[in-house]
């Protein structure tokens, strides 16, 4: 099924959505909430882009949530587009004023001026953490708490999250970076909660991996025991290298050598 | 008919040319990124080598664990690549290998592992000795 984007025609498969055909036609569309891996939420109304109606009605709506159709053709850089988009950017930027990446945008989008009161706010509750931990990970540590300007994503009651196994993901998706996350030597620090690091049973180096984190990935699969994953890289890697060296010695064969 | 990437350790010699390619087919901001094969010298000085590279297995645990399905199989290559807009960087599969064959870039602390360099391994185009090769 064929779209148009900025009068171009582009291909598109059943089920997709505008901003990724969008995005992988090389088209630019600014986006907070969105992740490939993800189904779309519309929560950050960053992705607007002008869908054309019938007799000239337009209408501007989110790129993300936005399904392909026969016929539909939608264009990214309409003043309507750019009028929104602009107050999407300031009401973001009241909330967290200080973030590097709205800045950008706002540079970029031509957001000159500032009429509303700064809120000193380090989150833009797009939502992506919980989504991640709770869809992907699977360790359903946060929650939406709250509503309106009192919005949180966080543990259940902000207590240090339970159900949290360090895995880290949440912080890295996070499009302001405003989740603490602290690695020592020793241990990770995140949510309230200070999880362990195993150490390389080999070497010692301590690993980005934590017990909870261990447990979770192993009901994953069948493949693998806990000793296993509790070496290092390069440890793993030294075993790996002295049973091709074995093999090619002859002291073991290729059979032997698969498990 | 889909090409063969062959290890033939026997043949070397620890020179760990294939490293310095690897990183540099694999740049980061114009910085090489880490090697994603390595090559162990089993005696030292360089008498004799032994590259570990991924081998692309049967049944990966490293896809098993991905909670994203940022690791698929591509099926030109046969290589397991990652989609980095899929991963999420919860260093799972880092965990999960046997081999030691997931690395974390040190650059950007992401995960990374041989993707055949997409069709035409570097390693096996600069390896002197043929120990590696892709035919
Ligand atoms: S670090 Fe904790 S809260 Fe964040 S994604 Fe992982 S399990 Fe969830
Ligand atoms: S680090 Fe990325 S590729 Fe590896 S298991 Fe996690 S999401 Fe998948
Ligand atoms: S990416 Fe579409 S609303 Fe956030």
């Amino acid at each position: 099924m064929d779209i148009l984007i900025n009068g171009k025609k582009v291909k598109t498969r059943k089920g997709e959505h505008v901003l990724e055909v969008a995005r992988r036609e090389g088209f630019e569309i600014p986006s907070l909430c969105h992740h490939a891996a993800l189904p779309p939420d519309g929560a950050c109304r960053l992705c607007l882009v002008e869908v054309e109606g019938p007799e000239g009605k337009n209408k501007v709506t989110t790129a993300c949530t936005l399904e392909v159709a026969q016929g539909l053709s939608v264009r990214l850089d309409t003043p309507e587009v750019a009028a929104n988009r602009k107050v999407v950017l300031e009401m973001l930027l009241a909330r967290v004023s200080d973030s590097p990446t709205l800045l950008k945008l706002a540079d970029k989008y031509g957001l000159l001026e500032m009429r509303l009161v700064p809120q000193g706010e380090k989150c833009v509750l797009c939502g992506l953490c919980a989504r991640v931990c709770t869809e992907l990970v699977g360790a359903k540590a946060l929650t939406m708490e709250g509503r309106g300007t009192e919005t949180y994503f966080q543990p259940p009651f902000g207590e240090p999250a339970k159900d949290c196994v360090g895995c880290g993901s949440c912080a890295f998706v996070c499009p302001v970076t405003c989740i603490e996350y602290k690695k020592t030597d020793r241990t990770i620090e995140i949510w309230g909660r200070t999880f362990e690091r195993l150490a390389c049973t080999e070497c010692g180096e301590p690993l980005d991996l934590t017990p909870e984190h261990r447990d979770l990935i192993r009901r994953r699969t069948d493949l693998l025991t806990p000793a296993e994953m509790q070496l290092c890289g390069g440890c793993e890697r030294r075993t790996t290298m002295k049973t091709m060296q074995r093999v090619v010695e002859g002291q073991q064969t290729l059979e032997t050598a698969r498990r | 008919m889909r090409k063969i990437y062959l290890v033939l350790p026997e043949k070397c010699t620890g020179c760990r040319t294939c490293e310095l390619s690897c990183a540099y087919s694999h740049q980061i901001d114009q910085q090489p990124g880490t090697p994603r094969i390595r090559a162990y010298n089993t005696k030292p000085p360089l008498e004799k080598g032994i590259p570990v590279v991924c081998f692309q297995c049967d049944r990966p645990a490293c896809q098993e664990v991905c909670p994203t399905k940022a690791l698929q199989r591509n099926l030109d290559t046969g290589a397991i690549s990652i989609d980095y807009d899929r991963c999420i960087n919860c260093h799972a599969c880092y965990a999960a290998c046997p081999f030691g064959n997931i690395h974390i870039d040190p650059i950007n602390t992401r995960v990374a592992k041989c993707d055949l360099c997409g069709g035409s391994p570097k390693c096996a185009l600069f390896c002197p000795t043929g120990a590696l090769s892709y035919k």
